[in-house]
């Protein structure tokens, strides 16, 4: 069962307080029918609204699961596109890409905007030198965890204002543009860091308003030449200003480093501005 | 090889910040809104970014 299917089914498990088990991922997929530890609370965060609740008894042992159904919070648009497309950045031809987020990693805090007044760089360089180190944020107190509900820790909760140069840019999967960003170009050495203009969250959400202006204007600099699943390099480097909120890619911690193999080499940090809330193209 | 090929691999021509020359598949003229000429150089380059966590 793909991540998808299991956040659309959306079937989290929880034990009540008479002997009863979790029976693992899901329903549809049911644990070795030994008996289960008992779990007395919903693996639901708190404060999830619960579309309804209902029963399951597994066939063979008989144990009783509840199952907690929640909605699916992704956009309608996206929810409705037909199956095997729906999260691909280069969908079939004459399928409009979806503009909204279609990823779980870290997903409240990519789709929320850090609550601090802005800081002020002139050089990507700098910025970067403020940046706690990976090894620090890997061990973080508490934990940073790759989940969907995974939010902003202290070390998030700063804005950034950037003068910078756009090398390179592609969209990835979960519908966000990933921008490789540097120094002016002759500078020595060359650094470059990701900034991401993230697909959309609801239309309700807090940040919508910001992310969708940032992103149109993304869109609209380009055009017809918005670039697609593959990298897209701007010679020359495109200058920029952006703003956005300091995010930390846990999903990298370990393996492959995010960026085209280009530049890899000279990202010294899996640091991100992400999401970016505005940005201007040849200030 | 394209001329835009020779200027990429010409050790003393290349700029930072360009991608691998083998990675490209296409270049394209840009002009932006405020009329600066760019060149656009498609490439086969990705990463994997943002992929569903597996299942714990």
């Amino acid at each position: 069962m793909t991540m998808y299917q299991m956040y659309k089914t959306a079937l989290f498990c929880a034990a009540s307080i008479i002997g009863i088990g979790c029976g693992g991922s899901s329903p549809t997929t049911p644990a070795p029918e030994t008996k289960p530890p008992a779990i007395t609370e919903s693996a639901l965060p708190t404060g999830t609204p619960i579309e309804r609740t209902s029963t399951f008894v597994s066939p063979a042992a008989k144990h009783t699961y509840k199952i907690e159904t929640v909605i699916d919070d992704r956009e309608v648009e996206l929810r409705n596109l037909p199956a095997g497309v729906r999260d691909v950045a280069t969908p079939a031809a004459g399928v409009v890409p979806s503009e909204n987020f279609a990823g779980t990693a870290r997903k409240a805090a990519k789709l929320s905007i850090a609550n601090a007044p802005p800081e002020t760089f002139a050089d990507v360089k700098d910025l970067i030198a403020t940046l706690p180190s990976k090894d620090a944020m890997v061990h973080h107190t508490p934990v940073i965890t790759t989940t969907l509900f995974s939010n902003r820790v202290k070390e998030e909760k700063r804005n950034v204002k950037l003068t910078a140069f756009l090398y390179a840019a592609s969209r990835e999967d979960d519908n966000d543009f990933h921008m490789i960003i540097g120094r002016a170009p002759g500078a020595d050495p060359a650094v470059y860091m990701t900034a991401e203009l993230s697909g959309l969250p609801p239309a309700n959400s807090a940040a919508f308003a910001k992310l969708k202006a940032a992103r149109d204007a993304f869109k609209n600099y380009f055009g017809s030449s918005v670039p697609g699943g593959n990298y897209d390099f701007y010679t020359p480097p495109i200058p920029v200003s952006i703003e956005g909120s300091l995010f930390f890619d846990m999903s990298h911690a370990t393996g492959n480093a995010p960026g085209p193999a280009s530049l890899r080499p000279k990202m010294p940090v899996i640091w991100e501005v992400h999401p970016i809330t505005r940005i201007v193209f040849e200030p | 090889m394209t001329d835009d090929k020779k200027v990429l691999t010409d050790p003393l021509a290349r700029q930072e910040g360009l991608p691998n020359p083998d990675s490209i598949v296409e270049t394209k003229e840009f002009v932006s809104p405020k009329g600066r000429k760019y060149t656009i150089l498609k490439t086969t380059e990705t990463d994997a970014t943002d992929k569903p966590p597996k299942p714990e």
